[in-house]
Parts: structure tokens; C-alpha cells; sequence
């Protein structure tokens, strides 16, 4: 049981990491509002990511 | 000539029952190459969430969403879970066969095993069942035409039924396996596993509660955070690699609004449904389910469908699309309704088949044909 519990607080040490890196994304502002917020249309989001692409 | 086949099953080891729901599933891909419009069963069976699957095998994850495709605008394949698609493509390396047929011949493969495991999984539950009839059961059961077409069913419900065998052996690392594999099957993996683990801890209290003691405590709250950090890795590496190529490791689940998936509690989903032509019919599956469900509950089937329930909340908090899908398709239920069918008559089990034969063909015929609104 004990090389559970080292091998569990390894991997749940990745898992905070992976979990922090997560809901930190590195993400242009037109798809953090699109996908994420939800604060903007379809039309507009292709419009800012296109524009931003250019 | 049933009677013979039976005994040379009973009297066999598993090895001659696993070969037998091979022979069987072989013959059911005849009928299905039979069926299949265009002469080719591999493309006949490529349907809906296969474009996404293959694409992830030709092309790997996309690093931008779609922005020239009319059809699926703003849509990007990291809703797509890597396993089966890896899976897939170690077959079309190591064979040198097309994607199509590599990640057909995955389910084609693992189909079978599934049908396999299900049963020693009854066994363990010391339910036994007529072989024969089980497994024409199983293979003429109308929703199970995910596991025959490139669709992730086959890897995450096989996982499942392993993780579920691994923990009532008490096969602790098996079951962690299992657990981070089936983090990186299906979104839906490693919330399963949260839930069985927390079913397994109040089940651990409950059981020891007249001598409730540190130790017991300890011990399972050790053995349950072994299998979700176990599961949390998995899923982990596909947020560290979806953050790695698009800057966004939630983007599998940020994606959904591209498929204009957005959260409502369950009645909003309903009456938004119920105006709606092609959604109305997943209201009719969704009381099925949940009539399926509350059976299975009184039963005994208790850990499996509350997992059901669970599943079934999360899968619908976005739309009620495949909500047959989730339950019908699901191992456990297919299991409970197998068991269900060996309680009736001789006769009624004969009309059964029948009938099941006939709803088979149905399936196929509407799946082949892109006929989505019934499955």
C-alpha cells in the first residue's frame, strides 16, 4: 500500500500541474472569448481569428 | 445440433467461447458487407464522428479549428480522445492498411473481447447464461453498431468492463492501468472513474461502519486516490499535449461550442428538444433510459446505474444527441437487458431473436445510409 501512496502523490502532483496548465491558456482573444467565454458569435470569432491569421 | 454446440462450450475452456463469438461476429460482418451500399464495408461503416477519428490518424490533432469547411466551421478533432485513434493508427503502420479499415479492424478486433468479458463479468456476479443465446444476444443487439464502425465505443467499454473485473479481484495496478487508459478513451473516462471511486469509498465506510477505524479509513482512501491520480494522468497527458499544440489543454472541451453544445440542466434540454424534428426522437430514448435505468437500480445493478445516471447527466448537460448512444450502447446495460432476455420463455426468446434480426438489419441499412435520427 505504501508504493501506492508515493506513486499516487507523484502523479497527482503531475495531475496538479497538468490541471494548472490548464486553466491557464495561452490563446488568442478573439478564441478566449469564442470558445471559452462565450462572449461572441461564430461570425465574429472568424472575423478577429482571420483578421489576427493575416 | 444447439444442444451439442452447448456442451461443447460448457465442456471447453474459454479460449473455444471466445473463438465461437468470433465465428459469430464473423458472420454478422458478412451480412453487414452484404448490406453495405457501395460494396465496401470499411467505408459503409465510416459514419458521423468517424471523419473526426480518421482525420486524427491521417493528419494528428489539428492546431487551429476548421475555418474553410461550410460543414464543420469552427470545429477541431480535439474532442476526439487519442486511445482509439492510436490504437488505430499503430494498426495502419504495422499492417500497411488503409485508415479506414485500420480503425475498423480495431473494433472488429476488440468487439468479440468486449462480448467476452461481459460474460465472465456475469460470472462474477454469478449470473450464468445459455453462451449461445447470449452471444446472438449481443451481436444482434440494434445499438451495438458503434462497436462495429470506427467509433471509440469499442476501447472505452471494453476498459471499463476491465476495471470493474480488476477491482473485485482487488487487482489494485491492473485497475490503475485501466483507469489512465480509459482517461485517454472517451471525455466521459475519467469522470466515471471519479464516480467509482467515490462509490467504493462511502461503499468501504458503509461496509465497516459497526467498526469503523483509522486503518479501514486509510486504507481505502489510499487505494481509491491511487486509481483517480492514476486516471488524472492520463487525462493529463492529453491536456499538457492539447496545451502544447493549440495553447489551450481544456480545448477538447472548449471545442463544444463549435457543435453548438452548451450547458442546461436536463429539463431545459428537454422542452428545447422537443420542438426540434430530429430531436424529439432522443426524448423517447432518453425515457427509455431512464425506465432501463431505474430497473436495473431495483435489481441490484446499483453501482452500474448510478455510474449511468451519472454518465447520462453529464453526456445530456449539452444536448440530448446520442443519448441512446451513452445508455444503450453502455456494457452494463447490455449486460442487465441479456440477462433479461434468458428470464423469458423458450418461445418469447425465439421471437426475440427475430425480432432483434429484423431491428438489426434495420440499423444498418439507416446507418449505411447516414439515417442518423434513429440511432
Amino acid at each position: 500500500m505504501k508504493t501506492y501512496t508515493y506513486l499516487s502523490i507523484v502523479l497527482l502532483a503531475f495531475d496538479a500541474y497538468a490541471l494548472w496548465v490548464g486553466i491557464h491558456p495561452h490563446v488568442p482573444e478573439s478564441y478566449r472569448k469564442y470558445f471559452i467565454e462565450h462572449s461572441i458569435t461564430q461570425e465574429e470569432f472568424l472575423k478577429l481569428y482571420r483578421d489576427r491569421a493575416l | 445440433m444447439t444442444r451439442l454446440v452447448h456442451s461443447f462450450l460448457k465442456t471447453t475452456g474459454g479460449w473455444k467461447f471466445l473463438l465461437f463469438i468470433y465465428l459469430v461476429c464473423f458472420v454478422n460482418l458478412l451480412i453487414m458487407q452484404l448490406l453495405a451500399p457501395d460494396g465496401s464495408l470499411a467505408s459503409s461503416t465510416c459514419q458521423l464522428d468517424c471523419f473526426w477519428y480518421t482525420d486524427i490518424i491521417r493528419n494528428g490533432y489539428a492546431s487551429h479549428p476548421l475555418l474553410d469547411d461550410t460543414l464543420r466551421m469552427t470545429q477541431a478533432n480535439w474532442a476526439f480522445f487519442p486511445l482509439y485513434p492510436m490504437l488505430s493508427s499503430a494498426l495502419h503502420r504495422l499492417m500497411a492498411i488503409d485508415v479506414l479499415h485500420a480503425a475498423l479492424l480495431v473494433n472488429i478486433i476488440l468487439w468479440p473481447v468486449l462480448i467476452y468479458l461481459m460474460y465472465r463479468d456475469l460470472l462474477q456476479r454469478n449470473v450464468q447464461l445459455n453462451p449461445i443465446l447470449y452471444t446472438l444476444f449481443m451481436v444482434l443487439f440494434p445499438f451495438n453498431i458503434w462497436y462495429t464502425s470506427q467509433y471509440s465505443e469499442g476501447t472505452f467499454s471494453l476498459l471499463l468492463v476491465c476495471i470493474f473485473m480488476a477491482l473485485r479481484q482487488k487487482r489494485m495496478a491492473l485497475a490503475a492501468l485501466f483507469c489512465c487508459l480509459i482517461s485517454l478513451s472517451r471525455p466521459t473516462g475519467f469522470l466515471s472513474v471519479l464516480f467509482i471511486t467515490a462509490w467504493s469509498f462511502c461503499y468501504d465506510l458503509y461496509r465497516n461502519r459497526q467498526s469503523l477505524s483509522f486503518t479501514t479509513l486509510s486504507d481505502s482512501l489510499q487505494k481509491n486516490l491511487f486509481l483517480i491520480s492514476a486516471a488524472g494522468f492520463g487525462l493529463s497527458l492529453y491536456v499538457l499535449y492539447l496545451f502544447h499544440i493549440t495553447g489551450d489543454g481544456f480545448a477538447f472541451s472548449h471545442i463544444q461550442i463549435a457543435w453548438l453544445r452548451k450547458f442546461n440542466w436536463l429539463p431545459i434540454q428537454i422542452i428545447n428538444a422537443l420542438p426540434q424534428k430530429h430531436e424529439r426522437v432522443f426524448v423517447l430514448y432518453l425515457a427509455a433510459a431512464s425506465f432501463v435505468l431505474y430497473r436495473m437500480f431495483k435489481q441490484g445493478w446499483k453501482l452500474e446505474s448510478c455510474l449511468m445516471v451519472f454518465i447520462l447527466l453529464i453526456a445530456t448537460s449539452t444536448k440530448l444527441i446520442s443519448v441512446e448512444r451513452f445508455v444503450f450502447s453502455n456494457p452494463f446495460v447490455m449486460e442487465f437487458l441479456a440477462v433479461a432476455f434468458a428470464t423469458l420463455s423458450v418461445r418469447k426468446q425465439r421471437v426475440g431473436l427475430s425480432c432483434l434480426f429484423i431491428l438489426h438489419l434495420i440499423v444498418i441499412r439507416l446507418w449505411f445510409h447516414g439515417k442518423y435520427w434513429f440511432v
